[in-house]
This record gives C-alpha cells, sequence and structure tokens, in this order.
C-alpha cells in the first residue's frame, strides 16, 4: 500500500484524436486541475500541450512501419509486466477474425498502450469505438463510462443495423452514461440503455462570457443573422437558406453570415441557385476567440440544425448576450423557452424559420434585452463550466465508490 | 486508308450498365469509326475499345515522379516529338509557368502518343489543364456538357473554362438549359453546338404494357444516387405532407451513397420510415422490374443534366413527377409526358401526387401512352448513335 494521503483518481478520457473537441479538452484541463491523473490515447492530430503535470498523454504512432515496431514493443513490455493480459490480446485477436492484418495492427496499437497504463475509469467519448474498450471491464474489472454524443447516437444506429447491435450487446455492460441531454438519453434507450446508469451533465460556457455587457442594439439594416458550425448536413444549413429565401420574399433585407469549415459545394450552389449571392457570407476557418467576438456583431444568432445533442454555439451566443433562434431538435428544448430566452421553432420547417426572422425584427429593443437576460441568467444557472467539472468529478468518485469502500 | 480515330477522355471506363457511353462508343465503331478512351482509372469496367490510362501522380513521393517525369518525356521525344513540341509552345503561349507546363505534359501524355481526328472530353471538368492537347496532335476539339460540370463547378471556380472555350471546336449538351448556362459562363455563341440528349433502350422498359388503373396505396418510386443533387429530403418532406393529409403510399428509393445516413435520419425524424424502402444498389433488370410495378416515378433533384431513370420510367409507363432542375423539364413535358414542380418545393410534389390519385384512370392511361411514344420515338438509343456518327462527320 502506497502512502499518499489520498488515492488518486486514474481518468482515461478517450476520443481517439489528440487534441479532442473543445469541449473534451475542458473536460481534461478541468480535471487535471482538480488533481485527477487523466489519461490520454490516440492519434496525434496536430500539436498540444499540457500546462499540467496530472496530464499524461500516450500517443499511438502514424505511419505502417513506425506501427508495427510501436505494437512488438508493447507486447513485450506486456509479456514483462502484466503477462496475464496476452491472453487477453489473443482473445480479442480471435473475436475479430475478419479483420486485416493492417486493421489488427491499427487496433492493437489502439488497445496495448491502455493494457500497459490501465486507468481507474476509462471514459469513452467516441461511442462507435465502445466494443475495442469493453474488456477493460470484463477481464480488468475497471469502469467504464460512456459519453453519448449526438451522431452516434441519434442518426448512425438508424441507418447501420450493426452499430445498433453493437450498441445494445455492450450497453448493458457499461457502468454509467453521460449525456448532454436528457433527450439524448431517452433516444439511447432505444440501444438497451438502463436509464437509472445514465447521469445527465449540461454542456457549458467559460462563465467569463457573462462578465461581457451585452449590446442593446439589434436593428442593424441589413439585419446581421449568423450561423456557426461545420459544413455537414445536420447542421441544416439547406434549411436556413429556404427559410431566408422566404423571409427575403416577405421584404426582409439581411446579411446572413456562416462561419465553418469543411465542403461546402451543396450550400454554395443552393446560394447561387436562390439568388442569395448578395445576402450569404461564408466565412471559414475562424480561430475561436474571434468566432465569440464577430458574434458581437451580430443581430441575431440562427440554429437551424435537425440533429444536435446540446449545441455549444448556441450556450456561447446566449452566454455572449445575442439572441437566439433556433430548431428544437435533439435538447434544443432543455435549454430554450420559445419567447422567453429566444425563440424555438420545429425542425425542418423553413415556414417557421422565417416566421421567427420576421417576428425577431419586429420585437422592441426591450424585450430583446430582456430575453437576452434571460438566455444569460439560463447561462449562469446551468451551464458554466465550473459546475460541469464538478458534476463530473461527482460522477467519477461514485462510480469508483464501490471499490475505495473494498 | 486508315480508320478515323476518335479519342473520349473520361474519368473512368464506363460500367457495364452506364448505357449512354458504351451505346455511343458501340454506334460509332458499328459506323466505322475506331474508337479509344483516354481515363484515370480504369476500375472493373469491361470496355469494347482500347483503353489507356493516365500516368500516376506521385504528389507523396517527389523523387519517383522525378524520375517518371523524365522517363515520359523520353518516351514522348521519341514517339511524338511534334506534339509535344506543339503542346508546350502552346501552353507557354498562353502564359503557363514551365513548372506548371511540365505537369500538364506529364499528365497529358496518355494522349498525346495518338493520332487522332477527334479529341472529345465527356465533360467539360476532363478538358481542363488539357486545353492544348487536341491542337498539339492535330486534333478537333469536343467537350460535352452533362451537367455538374456546367452547372456546380463554375460557381466555386469562377472563369474556369476562359482559357477552354477558344479552343472548342464543337460542343455537346445534353440539354438546352445546360448550354445557355455554358453561354452566360463565357461559352462563344459561334462555336458549333449539337444537343444529343441521353437516350435508353427503350425495349427494356416497355416489355409489360401497363393499364391497370391507379390503387391506394399509392407506389412511388425513385432510382438515384443518394446525393444532395437529387433532393431526397425535399422529396421526403413531400411524403411527409401526403402522410398527413391521410393519402396511403409507399415510396421505395433506389440507389446508394453518401447521403444514405442523412435520408435514413430525415425518414425517421419525419415520421414515415413506416412508408418508406431504402433498397440499396439495384441491378437495371431489377429497375426495370420495379418500375414496371410503380404508379409514380418522382425525381425531386435540385440539379440535374437530364436524368436517364426519369426518360426508363416514362417507357414503363409511369407517371413522372419531376422538378423543374435544369434539363428535366425537357425529359418531361409538363401535364403531357408527366408533371414538372418549382425545386426545392415539397409542397408542390405533394399537391401533384395527390391529384393523380384522384385522376381519372381515361385520363392516366392517355398520359401513359403519350410518354410512352414520346420516349420511343424520340429518345431511343439507335437514334442518338445516329447523331453521334453525324456530330464527328459534319
Amino acid at each position: 500500500m502506497e502512502l499518499h494521503q489520498k488515492p488518486t483518481m486514474k481518468v482515461a478520457i478517450y476520443s481517439g484524436t489528440i487534441p479532442a473537441t473543445t469541449f473534451v479538452e475542458h473536460l481534461i484541463r478541468g480535471l487535471a486541475e482538480q488533481g485527477i491523473e487523466v489519461y490520454i490515447f490516440g492519434k496525434v492530430k496536430k500539436p498540444y500541450r499540457y500546462e499540467s503535470k496530472h496530464v499524461h498523454v500516450f500517443p499511438v504512432p502514424e505511419g505502417k512501419l513506425a506501427l508495427v515496431r510501436f505494437v512488438l514493443k508493447s507486447l513485450v513490455k506486456v509479456l514483462l509486466t502484466a503477462p496475464q493480459l496476452l491472453a487477453v490480446v489473443r482473445k480479442i485477436l480471435q473475436q475479430g477474425k475478419e479483420r486485416s492484418f493492417t486493421e489488427k495492427i491499427t487496433y492493437l496499437g489502439r488497445i496495448l498502450p491502455v493494457m500497459l497504463h490501465p486507468p481507474d475509469i476509462f471514459h469513452i467519448q467516441w461511442v462507435k469505438a465502445i466494443d475495442d474498450f469493453m474488456w477493460l471491464k470484463t477481464e480488468l474489472n475497471k469502469k467504464v463510462v460512456v459519453s453519448l454524443r449526438g451522431a452516434h447516437i441519434n442518426y448512425s444506429p438508424l441507418a447501420d443495423p450493426e452499430l445498433a447491435a453493437k450498441f445494445r450487446h455492450f450497453f448493458p455492460d457499461v457502468d454509467v452514461f453521460h449525456g448532454v441531454s436528457r433527450a439524448i438519453v431517452k433516444e439511447a434507450e432505444k440501444y438497451n440503455l438502463d436509464p437509472v446508469k445514465a447521469v445527465v451533465i449540461n454542456p457549458a460556457v467559460d462563465e467569463k462570457l457573462l462578465l461581457q455587457v451585452p449590446k442593446t442594439n439589434f436593428k442593424a439594416r441589413p439585419l446581421q443573422i449568423l450561423s456557426v458550425g461545420r459544413f455537414h448536413w445536420k447542421k441544416g444549413y439547406d434549411i436556413a437558406l429556404d427559410a431566408l429565401n422566404i423571409a427575403k420574399g416577405k421584404g426582409v433585407d439581411f446579411i446572413y453570415t456562416i462561419i465553418a469549415g469543411g465542403n461546402y459545394e451543396e450550400i454554395l450552389f443552393q446560394v447561387n441557385s436562390l439568388g442569395l449571392q448578395e445576402n450569404v457570407k461564408i466565412i471559414e476557418g475562424l480561430p475561436h476567440h474571434e468566432v465569440l467576438q464577430f458574434m458581437r456583431t451580430s443581430d441575431v444568432f440562427l440554429l437551424p440544425s435537425v440533429e444536435e445533442g446540446i449545441a455549444n454555439v448556441v450556450l456561447e451566443a446566449m452566454g455572449n448576450g445575442i439572441p437566439v433562434i433556433s430548431t428544437d431538435c435533439g435538447g434544443m428544448a432543455e435549454v430554450l423557452v420559445n419567447r422567453k430566452n429566444g425563440l424555438l421553432v420545429p425542425v425542418r420547417d423553413p415556414d417557421a424559420i422565417a416566421a421567427a426572422v420576421i417576428e425577431f425584427t419586429e420585437l422592441s429593443d426591450a424585450s430583446i434585452s430582456k430575453m437576452i437576460e434571460e438566455a444569460r441568467e439560463t447561462i449562469r444557472t446551468n451551464h458554466v463550466l465550473s459546475n460541469q467539472i464538478a458534476s463530473f468529478m461527482a460522477l467519477y468518485t461514485q462510480v469508483i465508490a464501490p471499490i475505495s469502500n473494498g | 486508308m486508315d480508320k478515323q480515330k476518335i479519342g473520349l477522355v473520361l474519368p473512368n471506363a464506363p460500367g457495364f450498365s452506364e448505357t449512354f457511353f458504351n451505346s455511343k462508343i458501340q454506334g460509332l465503331q458499328d459506323a466505322g469509326f475506331e474508337v479509344m478512351l483516354f481515363v484515370n482509372s480504369k476500375g472493373t469496367a469491361t470496355a469494347r475499345c482500347e483503353v489507356v490510362k493516365a500516368y500516376k501522380v506521385h504528389s507523396n513521393n517527389p523523387p519517383l515522379q522525378f524520375i517518371k517525369i523524365l522517363l515520359v518525356f523520353f518516351k514522348l521525344m521519341f514517339s511524338a516529338p511534334q506534339s509535344l513540341l506543339r503542346f508546350i509552345r502552346l501552353e507557354r503561349k498562353d502564359g503557363i509557368s514551365w513548372k506548371r507546363v511540365v505537369e500538364n505534359v506529364y499528365i497529358n501524355a496518355h494522349i498525346l502518343s495518338f493520332k487522332l481526328k477527334w479529341l472529345h472530353f465527356g465533360f467539360v471538368t476532363m478538358a481542363l489543364r488539357s486545353e492544348n492537347v487536341a491542337r498539339a496532335m492535330g486534333a478537333r476539339m469536343a467537350v460535352s456538357f452533362r451537367g455538374y460540370d456546367i452547372s456546380v463547378y463554375p460557381i466555386k471556380h469562377p472563369n474556369c473554362y476562359h482559357k477552354l472555350w477558344p479552343k472548342v471546336d464543337k460542343v455537346h449538351t445534353i440539354s438546352d438549359d445546360l448550354y445557355q448556362l455554358a453561354l452566360r459562363q463565357g461559352l462563344p455563341p459561334q462555336v458549333p453546338v449539337v444537343k444529343i440528349t441521353p437516350a435508353i433502350d427503350v425495349q427494356t422498359f416497355s416489355q409489360v404494357r401497363k393499364n391497370t388503373p391507379i390503387a391506394m396505396p399509392l407506389q412511388i418510386l425513385s432510382v438515384a444516387r443518394l446525393h444532395w443533387k437529387k433532393g431526397f429530403e425535399y422529396g421526403l418532406s413531400a411524403m411527409a405532407i401526403l402522410k398527413q393529409r391521410g393519402v396511403a403510399f409507399q415510396y421505395t428509393i433506389v440507389g446508394t451513397g453518401m447521403d444514405h445516413e442523412r435520408l435514413v435520419f430525415a425518414a425517421n425524424q419525419l415520421g414515415i420510415i413506416d412508408q418508406v424502402k431504402f433498397l440499396g444498389r439495384k441491378t437495371s433488370a431489377e429497375v426495370a422490374a420495379l418500375m414496371a410495378t410503380a404508379d409514380i416515378y418522382l425525381q425531386p433533384s435540385v440539379q440535374e443534366g437530364f436524368c436517364n431513370a426519369v426518360l426508363e420510367a416514362q417507357a414503363a409507363g409511369c407517371i413522372c413527377v419531376v422538378s423543374d432542375a435544369e434539363g428535366l423539364s425537357e425529359n418531361v413535358l409538363h401535364s403531357r409526358s408527366g408533371f414538372v414542380v418549382p425545386k426545392r418545393d415539397p409542397a408542390a410534389i405533394a399537391d401533384t401526387i395527390a391529384s393523380i390519385s384522384q385522376k381519372h384512370h381515361v385520363e392516366i392511361q392517355h398520359m401513359r401512352e403519350f410518354a410512352v411514344n414520346r420516349v420511343a420515338q424520340e429518345f431511343d438509343i439507335k437514334q442518338q448513335m445516329r447523331k453521334f456518327t453525324d456530330f464527328y462527320n459534319s
């Protein structure tokens, strides 16, 4: 028994890539600040830097040759330090007989570092990879926490019956699920998620946003409408353009700015075929802090998505003091109450978005300011980062509790 | 005298089911031409003529690329020195940098060593960076307008064809609409143009003479790649409207593609997944069988060159409901051979489908017969073969 004052908890946050999404990076740093030993596994996609000595990164090398060498070295290490795990390796490889050699090597590259540095809790952010790591639970009796992400739960398994079967098979073995909304937990119940094991932790934004003095004039001509989020069908930009085309026909003068990355051939084609070239601006690859600044020059933020967990960018707009029009996709209705702290419209309904834009232009500055204050209050109460980290700490403590009690 | 040679430049050799190119090649061969294909990848297709593949570009391996460029230049200096020199001179005259000229020689080297009467680019985009190849080898240059290349690509790449237009000897367009778009993008009106629409083997699709009345639930069919251009989300929204109005239907979608998840999710979210079937890929015989039993064929595209499937559906006696995207309104004559509705308009699709279910059988039968006859007269493959022979002879 080591003579620590209190046993430190080792938590692996797995999303497959280093660095991960903004949300996961916040989580990693927040946990490390609380003294948790955070393990990160995966492929390095961009340079990264963690100030805290509590963050431990175990990267998987790129390139086939380097990977093979890495796998062989790791196998030897496993043989020397934890020979009983080789049986697990063999078992896993036998299960995946249909995998090619390259796939097997890639797979081993993914799991061997975890075998050499097993955490107390393995937190999977990339649900589709659930089958790669459930041996931690079944063979080593470690705890597995799974975060439910929008796409992985809301639509991928609908179109892919094998994925749905995989979820149904593995979900009963998971210790705790983390959902960003009640809606996504409900959706995951289709795949054998036991609601008793699910904890909803609200996504959150930096409370520093709330220190800003909100703007008071929202009646720019033309009206400045903003959307932020990568070009992907789930973001519903096609629906937004149809909606704004309707609004234009009803006399609304606007500039619609989309800040996004990715392939936007479809959207560009639609802008041209609707004749909205003068009304739509696309800005590619703006860094996050500049996005927040740009937001403050907009009159209204639009989320036209057909699918989201809870869109962080809406929380940022709300905290930033920008009025929001959003579809009620995913968990958005758990954040927004129509006409109270924003405008909420049905999904896939261009007429409804157009009507909401027109309604917005007809609101008085006073009622917009009131709406913004309500929105900021929502963020202050439910969606600040410090609360989020505390919630995750509580979740991990609760998961691990049976072990430390012996 | 040698047979006259025509070189077709395509992304890859046409697959077995790609009637358009296969029949075109067959027709030209029957008319006494020798046909060659220049492709980037051979794929799995079994072509009925000589196929020459482009040299592979090794952008990740500069040393290998350098050696291969040397070899290719060496080869061309012996096999086609005049074409090579002319090509370099023409490129330099266009103000292209030496580095770029060397690259362009390499990517066109597989074509430059032949002697052809015509060099025909199957899509305008295929002619980019090959603008001077035909002239360098003493051939005439033809390009085809097929949809995406004229209506989508230039939006993101404005003026991309400005260097190309003056060098084109003849244009083939599959619809009037595309030709008008090209004129707006700077194609000089004096360049000769011939419209040859796609065509189908009418026999395959009109074997069963359909004369049964339309019954409920309506059998609605679409056959297309699952791609945003095909506007399936608008089609699915229309189905949701029909369901809301209590119109009974079964909607079958044949095809695969990158938007599979998007569309399955849409059908779920719109609450119509029980009325919608995604069948995936089907052979042309299976498609013909599905068309033989469908009442209504729907093509909700937002962008469409012409659309063979709509011709096939008309030949099979389906009542076609199509959007007015580009060539589709030439493909279907509104309220005579089918119905043309504005694109991006689910309500219009739903209204039209609902009204079809109300129509008298005689009226339906009249429309079917008109469509079947029109396709047989104007869009049969044999006629298309003749038109292509004329294209190169005149």
